[in-house]
């Protein structure tokens, strides 16, 4: 039998294969964890916005006052460059077709990641004499 | 040279075996994480639409208890999820209305009129109460053994009631160390009701049927009877309170024979959805009422002044 010289096609294309699932899975890293991170802060978002929309349910409803304001929260600074806010107004008539007494009450949790704007909303109804009052 | 080159072979696999390993673990993380962090958003928004759904229906419905035929599905928020509100009175038909924990710092409260018109609705002259937790000392209960009573609880049953032009209040004591001939067992604790009628109808009775179609035991079982329900006068609602005991007990009321008890309060039952979530939240919404203490608060609309 001859003595095989060099290096055949089969051979050739596994190493091609090796090295491109090998480079595929690498450039795919750096994205999975950044999913992993903003799946991190979403869920975080979310937390912060739902205890802000219990902190309203438990206000006295005269004292939700129409308007967009800003607030904090102590696990606010875990996000990079963070805004949240709410939005209170009177219940629109579509919703509350028959004129309740009501307000919905956006809370929007919005941060920075990777140059590009993410942001989290909560909206729900607070009526006087609802949950929690 | 051939040896060798089979060594790479198998490097390069173990190499790559690893890659792989790594790869896809993290690459399933990055997924798993981002589904649930999805999920738990759809969520959130659920229970927000849900409660936004809750909170349309108390107001929706603040006056009318028991009338429940209200909201069918709803858009409560848009572009974000949506509720579906369900809203129904708890109805009691001819069971009895029962109350299951009910301490010495809180009472049960039971609407013989329509709790939101105050309109006329029990129309029997008497009702049967039930009370006290026939297992809480050890044992069943054997009225002579005192350990096997003690702390079996003796009631204050108050019945608000309107008597054409204002409302007064019928008020009767009965105490479960009473023999149903008024005989006392040995510690009896209320000798001084007037009324005679203060004693244990049947002890231990057969289990009832409560509102959720539960059986349940009790301890004692009394007759209330003698309030005024004619001509302009009717009983408004029964505040059944506990006496001498620490512990919760059970309290129920059966109306008589073939008679039933108003609607109770509203249930309401919203869904909230959002993505493929969906959450459901129930709430039982009842009227308002004075608290306890209010029993013995004398009002007046001028001064009194005491002869």
């Amino acid at each position: 039998m001859k003595k095989e010289q060099g290096i055949s096609l089969i051979e050739l294309v596994l190493v091609i294969a090796a090295v491109g699932v090998l480079a595929l899975l690498i450039s795919s890293l750096p994205s999975s964890i950044q999913s992993i991170r903003n799946s991190g802060n979403t869920s975080l978002a979310r937390e912060i916005a739902s205890k802000q929309l219990d902190s309203f349910r438990k206000q006295t409803y005269a004292n939700l006052a129409n308007g967009i304001n800003s607030f904090t929260d102590v696990s606010l600074s875990k996000l990079p460059t963070p805004t949240a806010q709410y939005d209170i107004e009177d219940c629109p008539l579509e919703i509350c077709a028959s004129g309740e007494e009501a307000k919905t009450i956006k809370v929007t949790i919005s941060w920075y990641e990777t140059g590009k704007l993410k942001s989290v909303q909560l909206s729900t109804l607070v009526t006087e004499g609802g949950l929690g009052q | 040279m051939k040896k060798e080159f089979g060594q790479v072979v198998i490097l390069l696999l173990l190499i790559m075996v690893v890659a792989l390993a790594i790869g896809l673990s993290t690459i399933g993380r990055s997924i798993l994480e981002v589904s649930t962090s999805r999920k738990s958003e759809d969520s959130s928004r659920a229970f927000s639409a849900a409660e936004a759904g809750i909170e349309r229906a108390i107001k929706q419905n603040e006056d009318f208890i028991g009338t429940a035929n209200p909201v069918g599905a709803v858009n409560t928020l848009n572009n974000q999820a949506g509720a579906t509100i369900l809203a129904g009175g708890i109805n009691t038909s001819t069971n009895a209305l029962g109350f299951i924990n009910v301490t010495k710092r809180d009472f049960a409260q039971f609407w013989l009129a329509s709790p939101s018109t105050s309109d006329k609705f029990y129309t029997g002259t008497s009702f049967d109460i039930y009370f006290g937790d026939p297992d809480i000392d050890g044992t069943k209960y054997d009225k002579n053994v005192p350990e096997k009573r003690a702390n079996q609880p003796a009631i204050e049953v108050n019945i608000i009631y309107w008597d054409g032009s204002k409302y007064q209040t019928y008020r009767r004591y009965y105490d479960s160390r009473k023999d149903t001939s008024g005989t006392p067992t040995p510690d009896p604790r209320l000798d001084n009701n007037p009324s005679g009628n203060n004693v244990c109808n049947v002890y231990s009775p057969a289990a009832i049927a409560t509102n959720d179609n539960v059986l349940t035991n009790y301890y004692c079982k009394v007759t209330v009877f003698g309030f005024p329900n004619s001509g302009s006068s009717f009983p408004l609602m029964v505040r059944v309170r506990l006496l001498y005991t620490d512990l919760a007990h059970p309290i129920a009321l059966k109306p008589a024979p073939g008679l039933s008890l108003p609607p109770q309060a509203n249930i309401y039952n919203s869904s909230g959805t959002s993505g493929d979530v969906k959450r459901t939240l129930e709430v039982t919404n009842y009227r308002s009422v004075m608290p306890q203490f209010f029993d013995y608060v004398l009002f007046s609309a001028n001064d009194l002044i005491k002869n």
